[in-house]
């Protein structure tokens, strides 16, 4: 109380005494004391404001290209401010960085491919604050087959078949029958491989981290790949309803790719653990055709995750098992030998997601 | 050129004492940060303009860790007046 009233009477005698002075004319000297000053030392400091320094630049030697004449240009002083500590917090504290990423741009990489107006040059990586509905979107397990699937079938009718360009079905009677058959063709084609890797898969529990880790290696880096053509969102964007937890350790972001990146690298950059390469996949997995190939330009999310590399929360890893779940089934369908280290892979961040995907596929 | 040789030099110019000086200066700077905390550019005439601006976030390198990512940031800048280089370059060639 007592230190309160001091405060205050602190402050008006303060006020009195500017109200005495006059403001212009005290900032006047003050500008006039702190030339003197630069003049004098070279350096201004004001106590809780900053410090104005004066800096000479070297001389150097100009010459004339045309008359080949040569003078020496004399230092050039430059005056430069740095403001203190307290200063430079409370500016940051008032203004957060600019939301630059919409709902929609993360609803458009989970569900459609991407478009020339994405690729078109934006500001380069942008920070997403809170975005609960986004959220909600990267984080819910429940409907990934079913999104898998559809996407699939989208892709495949919208702007790729040539059978149905051919016959002139129309994209939406393809929209109902490809899911249909995919995943008729999926289910019979995993079940077989499934059971034979979980037992295989229960087996090396224990050598999950060099399963991952022979994973990591056998990445390979990206080359150009042509993009996509623009298509039509195949599902609404995104659940309105809010319900993902927006508690981030590490915050979700958009990365437009640049030369020499790969999803490997992404990891080990963003989340310190190429590991967790698949789980960006797994945000991507409709902009991204080919996971051993992404292409310069691609806007790529990096989705965020609620626990620390040393303890991951229950959702993250069951996000990360589903994105090793997905390479799983991609690789298999291509033939490649490594599949099989990615299902180890999914079984080593969460032993449910088999059963889960096994259900989901009925 | 610390707070206390400004006061001292700043309560010679305004014929105050220096208990008054350093009470109008603390106000003075004061109301200036209030004015940079808002996002307004604040001009000092004969010395140059500060103001607020916002860097674009990029990536870094540390060498202890390796690269990182710089988020996007409120700075602030300070332009120097013009006549500083005249006044200032003289003052060096005397």
């Amino acid at each position: 109380m007592v230190a309160a009233a001091k405060i205050q009477a602190n402050r008006n005698t303060e006020a009195t005494a500017l109200a005495t002075l006059g403001f212009d004319f005290v900032l006047q000297e003050l500008i006039a004391v702190i030339r003197e000053g630069l003049k004098r030392d070279g350096l201004v400091r004001l106590h809780q404001f900053g410090t104005f320094r004066l800096k000479y630049s070297k001389s150097r030697v100009y010459r004339n290209p045309n008359t080949g004449a040569t003078r020496i240009l004399p230092p050039t002083p430059l005056v430069s401010f740095k403001p203190a500590k307290q200063l430079r917090d409370q500016i940051q504290a008032t203004k957060a960085p600019a939301i630059a990423v919409s709902q929609a741009e993360i609803a458009r990489n989970t569900t459609a491919p991407i478009s020339p107006a994405v690729l078109a040059p934006r500001a380069q990586v942008a920070v997403i604050n809170k975005h609960p509905a986004a959220n909600s979107v990267m984080n819910d397990p429940a409907d990934l087959p079913s999104l898998h699937a559809t996407e699939k079938s989208a892709a495949q009718s919208s702007t790729r078949h040539p059978l149905a360009a051919f016959l002139g079905i129309s994209a939406l009677g393809l929209f109902a029958a490809v899911p249909f058959i995919l995943s008729t063709l999926q289910k019979d084609f995993d079940d077989t491989d499934i059971v034979t890797a979980t037992s295989h898969a229960t087996v090396m529990t224990n050598s999950i981290e060099a399963a991952a880790g022979s994973v990591a290696t056998t990445t390979p880096v990206d080359s150009v790949a042509v993009p996509t053509e623009p298509a039509k969102q195949s599902k609404p964007p995104a659940d309105e309803t809010g319900q993902g937890d927006n508690n981030f350790f590490l915050k979700p972001l958009i990365k437009t790719v640049t030369r020499g990146d790969s999803l490997w690298k992404l990891a080990q950059l963003h989340y310190g653990d190429s590991r967790l390469w698949p789980y960006i996949y797994r945000a991507n997995q409709r902009v991204i055709e080919n996971p051993d190939i992404i292409d310069t330009g691609m806007r790529l999310v990096i989705p965020g995750l609620q626990g620390n590399m040393q303890a991951l929360t229950g959702r993250d890893r069951e996000n990360i098992a589903e994105g090793y779940y997905l390479l799983y089934r991609y690789y298999l369908h291509r033939g490649d030998s490594n599949a099989r280290d990615f299902l180890l892979g999914a079984h080593g961040f969460d032993n449910r997601v088999l059963e889960k995907q096994r259900l989901a596929l009925g | 050129m610390n707070t206390s040789d400004v006061i001292k030099l700043l309560s010679a110019r305004l014929g105050a004492n220096q208990k008054l000086t350093r009470q109008a200066l603390k106000q003075v700077l004061s109301i200036l940060r209030q004015r940079l905390i808002a996002g307004d550019a604040v001009t000092l005439s004969g010395l140059g303009k500060l103001q607020v601006k916002e860097s674009k976030g990029r990536y870094g390198y540390i060498p202890g860790k390796g690269r990182c990512y710089i988020p996007a940031r409120q700075q602030l800048r300070f332009n120097q007046h013009k006549t500083i280089k005249d006044d200032f370059a003289a003052d060096k060639d005397d």
